[in-house]
């Protein structure tokens, strides 16, 4: 404690003290080395994208101005669309989860979930072993009807894109509008019924009237993230359909051709920008008249028996639709189902850990020049190196973020435009930027990391923040009158509340860094493969072993990620929001 | 004329309304009184078609109504919350109910106006409900319930929400609504001021069934159970056992009735003393016992005793004070 009486405060901010410009000095190194990380690692590349396609030749030449166009013409329909479906499976959703009580109701929750957290390869490797040319439908079919050829054209078509955004985002519009929905007051309804409405017409004059708000900010939300999908765009919707992301990444990576993936690039951001300020605009206008008492006269077991058709409907409905292409990937890994390389005469089908023991291999004709199990290590690797980054750069951020002073109003948006920005076009960025000295990096095995760092960093300054901020100063003060050090302070005081914090965010970093693959697919080098990077090489490789070992390394993935979700479920503080 | 028969209806698994029998007629404004969690609001909602009874039966006019559904059955209900919908104005909730029957535009024009002038919000018609006060929002909720012309009203505890002027004065601006506009009303309550106020009859809700149905001034001068004359806070109602000849023993000390002689020797009986009918000083059922508590109440002084005795005095006893007072024979009032 000062000897004046004002009280320590090591993060910057505070009462008043006397030595106001050491106050502003320690503002201003803490923000120091978030800064520098950030400025170098997201603004610089974005700036060189935006050099590379603002240039003249680029912007006025017609095919590529013909192909923009059409590009993001798709995006907007295939978003559209799939906006649409999600809404159409997840209001009846919503509604099944804020009227009824039925048993299961907190795993159902938690499954329709999972896909949401599931990086993007894994989901379309599940769908893949469901409903690919190897996948358990077709097989199934090809058996039982003697079949020569897959009945079912599920890949690379844009039935396979909208299917796995709908099984992606239903999670959005179940807690939005089943939030909305359980918290509306259930006596508006009852007064219109006594005033002469029928059921249909409190429907259409009341609820949905009152619900609005809430399904549009979830589709708001679920239209963001169909706009910037990508690894599902790719891997299931193959080489005819190509959104934005997906062009930036082909221009970039096949046909060499920068400027024109900077142009997209820079469409991209503008449009996310465009959508999320209107999100967030519309999210601070929703307001549900809420009566929570009288909500939960609202939850009841299904009593008619249409109720019970219904119900019985919708959750076989929603259960299959989530259990199996999430079951699929696993089984299909462990089963052979046709003839291995090379033995063209026979097909022994049943349960098989060969696909697992193939990536211990390096054939000789394989795709990478290390068995594919290094992409499993190389992948836990920069989860590890990401992990370390992003809580180094978030822990003084979001101390800092924690009593926000003027300078944090300013800086707070800036920190959190990464999470607006596309992995791709990070991706693209850090090519434009990194490749040539003094900051030739490319090869750098730091790289990937701290790409991984940038997208992880919003997630762990939001997950940081609240924890700190709920530390009071009293403690603080108490702890030092005491006789207490700064740094026991710090330990005996801080870190208890803090720790599940950090632990929560380091699991996010570390999932987020296992799945990132928008990114990964620009800055990969071959020799060092991530997993899914790998998974992707495989799965557009033909071939059984090929498809099989690409389903054992999603199977894997699937796992490593389910522990750190669960970990994160496990230390979630209350209070943290859901979006 | 609404006939209600028979009612059974339970709640978390013990049964709420144990055979609620009674009727409204035509122009009569009857209070359903009884404590929280009685049942009073599920009663409303069974009779409005909001919840279905698990026996028994809602008739009107000798018809039997229980399987009409709610939005057919043209009864006007008023929530203690006022349940106005946000997202329309004024004018548009009260045109609710007009809006649905198919009334033509013209005419829903007229009659809401109409609903909002008996109400007194004349000129609130464009304004946002939530930018009304507690007291408007109510009288937009009346009119609202009005302006259909619903065959039965009824309030669930309508002014639960407001302060105490603000009470009075809609008290007695729905009185007069309800006298003039002659439609029957079902008056849902857990105050009694409230229920003498307004009620042409009141019925006493307890532990599922209706314990007395009676005038308002009937019920204040018998009320008929223990419980009622608690409830309402008639009183000191006091546990007694007989001795005989007139004489009861209670915790305040043996007091003489009059109409103790009614009972058997060694019965129970509940005993209601006004605190009106206690004096000061020497007299019949001279009791004595020490001030414990002085409040001042409008003109009076409540005096409590130890033994918990309560009564008015217009002059104020010391705390700690030896008290003689004394009650006449004929008003210790026995109970049921």
């Amino acid at each position: 404690m000062d000897r004046d009486g004002t009280s320590i405060d090591y993060f910057g901010g505070g009462a008043d003290s006397a030595s106001g410009k050491n106050i502003f000095m320690r503002r201003i190194l803490t923000w120091l080395a978030p800064s520098i990380f950030l400025g170098i690692f997201f603004f610089y590349p974005l700036s060189r994208i935006l050099g590379r396609g603002l240039d003249p030749a680029v912007l006025l030449d017609g095919g590529t101005l013909r192909l923009t166009w059409d590009v993001f013409l798709f995006t907007l329909y295939q978003a559209a669309l799939s906006t649409l479906l999600t809404l159409v499976i997840g209001i009846p959703g919503a509604y099944l989860f804020s009227h009824f009580t039925f048993p299961g109701k907190g795993w159902l929750r938690t499954l329709t979930a999972i896909p949401f957290i599931l990086p993007t390869v894994v989901v379309a490797a599940g769908f893949n072993a469901l409903l690919g040319p190897r996948g358990w439908v077709n097989l199934g079919l090809m058996g039982l009807f003697k079949l020569d050829q897959p009945p079912i054209a599920f890949l690379y078509s844009l039935g396979a894109i909208l299917l796995a955004h709908v099984f992606y985002n239903t999670t959005i519009v179940l807690r939005i509008v089943g939030n909305a929905w359980g918290q509306l007051d259930p006596r508006l309804e009852q007064a219109a019924r006594v005033l002469g409405a029928n059921p249909a017409r409190v429907l259409r004059t009341v609820t949905l009237p009152l619900l609005r708000p809430a399904i549009l900010a979830a589709g708001l939300l679920v239209f963001l993230f169909d706009f910037t999908s990508f690894g599902v765009i790719l891997l299931l919707g193959g080489p005819h359909f190509a959104t934005l992301e997906v062009e930036i990444y082909i221009q970039s990576m096949q046909m060499l051709n920068l400027p024109v993936a900077s142009l997209l690039s820079i469409i991209q951001l503008l449009c996310t920008l465009a959508f999320s300020i209107f999100y967030s605009r519309l999210v601070t206008h929703v307001s549900i008249p809420t009566a929570p008492r009288a909500a939960e006269e609202r939850l009841h077991p299904a009593r008619t028996a249409r109720q019970r058709v219904f119900l019985a409907g919708m959750l076989s409905l929603l259960f299959i639709f989530f259990v199996a292409p999430l079951a699929a990937l696993p089984l299909r890994s462990v089963t052979r189902l046709e003839a291995a390389r090379g033995q063209r005469t026979s097909v022994q089908s049943g349960l098989t850990l060969d696909y697992y023991k193939e990536l211990f291999i390096n054939r000789r004709d394989s795709l990478f020049y290390v068995p594919p199990i290094d992409a499993l290590r190389n992948s836990l690797t920069y989860a590890g190196m990401t992990v370390v980054l992003s809580l180094a750069m978030g822990f003084p951020a979001a101390s800092a973020l924690a009593k926000p002073g003027k300078l944090e109003k300013y800086i707070d948006p800036f920190l959190m435009l990464p999470l607006g920005a596309s992995a791709v076009t990070l991706g693209l960025g850090y090519i434009l930027a990194f490749n040539k000295p003094p900051l030739a990096l490319l090869t750098w095995p730091w790289l990937v990391p701290l790409a991984h760092s940038t997208i992880a960093l919003p997630f762990v300054i939001r997950n940081l923040q609240p924890a700190l901020a709920a530390i009071p100063d009293k403690l603080r003060e108490a702890a030092s009158t005491l006789g207490a050090t700064p740094l026991r302070v710090w330990w005996t005081v801080d870190w208890p509340i803090v720790s599940r914090a950090t632990l929560s965010a380091a699991a996010f970093a570390f999932t987020i860094s296992l799945g990132e693959f928008g990114a990964t697919s620009l800055l990969v080098r071959p020799e060092y493969p991530t997993l899914p990077t790998a998974i992707y090489r495989f799965l557009s490789q033909p071939g059984g072993l090929n498809y099989g070992q690409a389903l054992a390394m999603a199977s894997i993935l699937m796992l490593v990620c389910g522990v750190g979700i669960g970990l994160i479920e496990a230390v979630r503080l209350p209070g943290t929001g859901e979006f | 004329m609404l006939e209600v028969i028979d009612i059974y209806k339970s709640y978390a698994g013990a049964l709420l309304l144990k055979g609620i029998s009674f009727r409204v007629d035509a122009g009569e404004t009857i209070c359903l009184l009884g404590s929280s969690g009685s049942g009073k609001s599920t009663l409303l909602r069974i009779i409005a078609g909001l919840e279905q009874a698990e026996s028994g039966s809602v008739c009107w006019d000798g018809q039997d109504i229980s399987a009409t559904p709610a939005h057919l059955r043209n009864f006007g209900l008023v929530f203690q919350d006022y349940a106005l919908f946000p997202h329309l104005n004024v004018t548009e909730n009260v045109a609710y109910g007009l809006k649905m029957r198919g009334v033509s535009p013209d005419e829903i024009a007229a009659r809401t106006i109409e609903a909002l002038e008996v109400v007194n919000l004349h000129g609130f018609e464009r304004r946002r409900v939530t930018d009304l006060s507690g007291g408007e929002q109510q009288r937009v909720a009346l009119a609202r319930a009005l302006a259909p012309r619903p065959r039965l009203l009824m309030f669930d505890e309508p002014l639960g929400a407001l302060d105490r002027s603000l009470r009075e004065q809609l008290l007695d601006e729905l009185r007069s609504i309800l006298h003039n506009t002659g439609i029957p009303a079902i008056y849902v309550t857990h105050d009694q001021e409230e229920a003498f106020a307004l009620a042409d009859r009141i019925l006493l809700l307890h532990e599922g069934l209706i314990v007395r149905n009676a005038t308002p001034a009937e019920v204040y001068a018998r009320p008929g159970s223990a419980w009622a004359a608690e409830f309402m806070g008639l009183g000191n109602v006091l546990a007694g056992r007989v001795l005989g000849q007139g004489r009861v023993e209670t915790s305040v000390g043996v007091l003489h009735s009059d109409c103790a002689h009614r009972y058997g020797r060694d019965e129970s009986v509940s005993l209601l003393i006004r605190p009106e009918a206690v004096f000061a000083g020497d007299g019949d059922n001279r009791l004595s016992g020490r001030v414990a508590d002085v409040i001042f109440v409008q003109q009076k002084f409540k005096v409590t005793l130890e033994n918990d005795l309560y009564f008015y005095l217009s002059e104020a006893p010391e705390v700690g004070q030896e008290l003689v007072i004394q009650i006449p024979f004929a008003a210790v009032e026995c109970l049921a």
